[in-house]
């Protein structure tokens, strides 16, 4: 009788042992998703972005800082998507996040040579 | 030296004492001042100021027009279309500019005004300045001139940029018309937008200038295609022609019946190469030109003269401080005249050449003093029936020292849709159309004050 009790025992453990594990692994799947979604950012300076191009994965986020005097305004197209931050001044930041693969072309509708591309692989 | 709107050289006819006449100048300040403060104060074009939502200094030396700044280049090159997607009223600007104007000799009166020293409102501009529809923007100007109490399509440059790639390079291009050659130029190297335009109707200027240097303005149409290759290098042609007669005289540019002819299409050109170092100095070197068959006074049995206009430009820009900025530019201009109608028909000789030669440097402190420099020379072949001076010589030289006051125009201004600027100017002469004897006679002094308002701008809310 006892023997059975410990053998119910011990598989009752081993599910929760179990259990304990998948739902560690579950949060562990949860958080490294979260982990691996970064947001990058792009500064506007002198009038011009930081960089020219920028290589992002999908789910990624891009922040874009205004480091400039003057506003600004990020307009962002590509995927059918289309994004655009109104007047950003300066100190003022703006973040956009890409959920979908492709490019997408950055502009500035103040300052129309203030141009780059975001590709989102 | 450009554009000293005047009533030619041989109306000096009084040689006079330099010393300024304190009385009339400080009544005549003062009523500049009135004229200023009872009209509502504006910018170089604020229009484009009420569609950017930027402060006239953004895009301009000194706050105000016409010497830009990267970010001006960059908004007209894209077609005078930028903008923060806030503005919901017609991108409509006025200009008013008056002054005091003293010659040195006094000079043939103009009707209702004097030999000398003279206060007027010297010109009224309205113009429809930024975006029309879509990517297509403008500049267009009417003036009136309340001196001569004339109207008259000045300026209109209307523009269509796109963007794209070749090969990797970026190139942004597009299509433009208007009506002056160089009117659509990016620099202010060029002889539309150089130096100041703070003049007046009472000052002379020198009898010769390039056919390029101002005298087809709106008397012509032209379209064409410029690009922009990775930001370095501009290209631009452009086809114009003249404009009818009867067009021009409606228009309120006075065309007589005897006026030059030009024959088939005028074809303007100009390349230039741009670089930015380190977002501190930036410099371009360019060249431009035109080619044009004239019939003098319309004279059509005679063949035809053939002008032809080059020239090389110049200009550097300190950009590496908010508070000071300096801005230099240079031309030389050859005109080569074949003038096979006009020695037929006006006696004139077989061909001449003409070399202009101007530059100049201004400095802004705080987008609010600048204080600016112009150095001038027109040398060419001696022909009286040609360029019509005593003598038959075009050599004038000369300077001008200016500086200018544009308190507004900045971020913290009450209004980025208005703004005004104060002036003072002398423009002196050594030689002037041939002659050193009696140049002085034709040295001025002008103060005046250009208010610049969009009177739609109170309407966008940001």
């Amino acid at each position: 009788m006892s023997g059975r009790i410990v053998r119910i025992a011990d598989a009752v453990a081993k599910a929760y042992a179990a259990g304990a594990v998948a739902g560690v692994v579950g949060l562990m799947a949860l958080a490294g998703a979260a982990w691996a979604a970064s947001t990058i950012t792009v500064d506007q300076k002198n009038l011009k972005f930081s960089v020219k191009e920028l290589r992002i994965a999908k789910g990624d986020s891009v922040e874009f800082t205004n480091s400039d005097d003057t506003q600004h305004n990020i307009t962002i197209t590509g995927q059918g998507f289309t994004a655009n931050s109104g007047l950003q001044r300066p100190g003022q930041p703006f973040r956009a996040p890409f959920v979908k693969a492709g490019a997408y072309k950055v502009s500035c509708g103040i300052h129309p040579n203030m141009r780059m591309t975001v590709i989102v692989e | 030296m450009s554009g000293l709107g005047g009533v030619g050289a041989a109306s000096a006819v009084e040689r006079r004492d330099a010393t300024p006449r304190f009385a009339v100048l400080i009544g005549a300040i003062l009523t500049l001042l009135a004229t200023l403060f009872w009209g509502s104060p504006a910018a170089a074009l604020p229009s484009f100021a009420q569609q950017t939502g930027e402060p006239c200094s953004q895009c301009h030396v000194g706050a105000y027009g016409p010497q830009l700044k990267p970010y001006g280049r960059d908004f007209k090159l894209f077609g005078y279309v930028s903008g923060d997607g806030q503005n919901t009223a017609p991108p409509i600007a006025a200009i008013v500019s008056a002054s005091f104007t003293e010659t040195q000799a006094d000079r043939t009166p103009l009707p209702h005004f004097s030999a000398n020293d003279n206060v007027a409102v010297n010109s009224v501009f309205l113009a429809y300045a930024g975006k029309i529809a879509g990517g297509v923007g403008t500049f267009a100007e009417m003036t009136y001139d309340p001196v001569r109490e004339k109207y008259a399509v000045s300026r209109i440059d209307i523009r269509r940029a796109f963007t794209g790639a070749v090969g990797g390079t970026d190139v942004v291009y597009g299509i433009d018309v208007s009506n002056r050659p160089g009117l659509q130029d990016l620099w202010n190297s060029t002889p539309v937008f150089e130096f100041s335009t703070f003049t007046s109707s009472f000052a002379g200027s020198p009898a010769a200038s390039p056919l390029i240097d101002g005298k087809l303005s709106a008397r012509v149409a032209g379209v064409g295609g410029f690009a922009m290759w990775g930001g370095q290098l501009y290209t631009e042609f452009e086809a114009y022609g003249q404009l009818d007669r009867n067009l021009l005289n409606r228009a309120g540019i006075a065309t007589p019946a005897n006026a030059d002819r030009y024959q088939g299409s005028i074809p303007y050109w100009r390349v230039a190469l741009q670089h930015d170092f380190h977002d501190t100095h930036y410099i371009e070197v360019g060249a431009y030109g035109l080619e044009a068959e004239r019939f003098p006074g319309d004279v059509q049995t005679a063949g035809t003269d053939r002008i032809t206009d080059a020239g090389l430009d110049a200009t550097y820009q300190y950009t590496g401080s908010k508070r000071h900025f300096l801005a230099t530019h240079a031309t030389w201009i050859h005109e080569d005249d074949q003038l096979h109608a006009a020695s037929l028909v006006n006696k004139t000789a077989p061909s001449d050449h003409l070399d202009v030669f101007r530059a100049d440097a201004l400095y802004s402190f705080d987008h609010t003093w600048t204080p600016a420099v112009e150095i001038f020379r027109t040398t060419g072949t001696t022909d009286p029936k040609f360029f019509r001076t005593r003598n038959g010589s075009p050599n004038t030289d000369g300077y001008v020292l200016e500086i200018a006051y544009a308190p507004w125009g900045k971020k913290d201004s009450p209004a980025v849709w208005a703004n005004f600027r104060v002036n003072a100017r002398y423009v002196g002469y050594t030689r002037f159309n041939g002659q050193t004897a009696g140049a002085s006679d034709n040295n001025t002094f002008l103060v005046g004050v250009s208010a610049a308002f969009a009177p739609f701008g109170a309407l966008v809310k940001r």
